[in-house]
């Protein structure tokens, strides 16, 4: 679960790598007419898929993001983000997002426009989470949100307003109006 | 028969994935059927998975309220510093200043053991001398009057 922290911050990574690359090319193509670029981003990546290998040369995620732009101001927005991650878990995690955006000059990574997180557990059972937005912030192995969230994983059920998870512990923290049904 | 399943509700959860355990706390409580436990602070555990669950209850104190299965049966209610149940079990266990009525009859002990569905009710006392086991039989109205 942490490294899925990681997994959206190598996106930043790689879009400011492209920064670099855009700048160097101008410079030598100047007479060439410029590409436009989506909604005055700087440069993009569009249907970028991103693998990222362990150090033992195993797959330790990969995500697809439908379009990434960046902009001027050092913020990002991306499209559509998918992340299977399997790195230091038992199982996977698949991390999905319609939307995502990073403010200017930070590394929380606001994932909104549904997010659902689904976790097999060791023993095969499927933990599903979902809610409406949920902030990833890296520096603080933390992801949380205000909204509604939805657990549910065979014979459980869990619902309440505002979530946080530690992503060091594995521990997932409801806030408030908290709901849960065992079914056996 | 479909087992019964339970509802929590509390102000807020910590759920840990890796030990299988929940903890409940704030205005915490748990239904099932007829029965209801509240309390302050409920931790359960996954004993199996086959959503078989332990449940530990912590108040101040922890209360329980069983209504009768059938018409004509007393409600059972009771309280201590602790209540334990299992949804694979039909016994509860109370811990600490612990009570039990059932009309108007009423046992005190340091550890009573009721049975939801048999209604018998075992009860220990402490390890003090005025801990002692205490019960209280109320004469059938009308009955027994001298």
């Amino acid at each position: 679960m942490l490294r899925i922290v990681a997994i959206l911050l190598a996106v930043s990574a790689v879009l400011l790598g492209l920064r670099v690359v855009g700048l160097d090319r101008a410079r030598t193509d100047t007479d060439k007419p410029r590409l436009s670029t989506p909604d005055n981003s700087d440069y993009y990546m569009s249907d970028a898929v991103v693998r990222q290998m362990d150090d033992q040369g195993k797959l330790a995620y990969r995500m697809t993001v439908a379009e990434s732009l960046h902009f001027p101001d050092d913020s990002a927005r991306l499209t559509d983000i998918d992340v299977h991650y399997l790195a230091g878990t038992k199982t996977y995690w698949d991390v999905t997002a319609k939307q995502g955006r990073i403010p200017p000059g930070e590394r929380d990574i606001y994932l909104y426009d549904g997010v659902t997180g689904r976790h097999p557990r060791v023993d095969g059972d499927v933990v599903k989470i979902v809610t409406d937005n949920a902030w990833v912030r890296p520096d603080r192995d933390r992801i949380d949100t205000q909204a509604h969230v939805t657990a549910t994983q065979p014979g459980q059920r869990v619902e309440g307003d505002g979530m946080v998870v530690n992503l060091k512990t594995d521990k997932l923290r409801l806030l408030e109006n908290v709901q849960v049904t065992y079914t056996p | 028969q479909q087992p019964l399943p339970i509802h929590i509700e509390s102000n807020n959860a910590d759920l840990s994935q890796q030990r299988g355990t929940s903890t409940y706390t704030g205005n915490v409580v748990l239904t099932r059927g007829g029965l209801t436990l509240t309390g302050n602070k409920l931790v359960i555990t996954r004993i199996n998975d086959r959503g078989n669950i332990k449940a530990v209850l912590d108040g101040s104190p922890a209360k329980f309220d069983k209504q009768p299965d059938r018409e004509g049966d007393d409600v059972v209610t009771g309280h201590a510093s602790q209540i334990e149940y299992a949804n694979n079990d039909s016994t509860i266990v109370l811990r600490g200043n612990a009570v039990v009525r059932r009309g108007g009859d009423e046992i005190n002990g340091q550890v009573i053991r009721h049975n939801l569905d048999t209604e018998r009710t075992q009860a220990e006392r402490g390890s003090s001398n005025n801990e002692r086991v205490r019960i209280t039989i109320q004469p059938e109205s009308g009955k027994d009057q001298p």
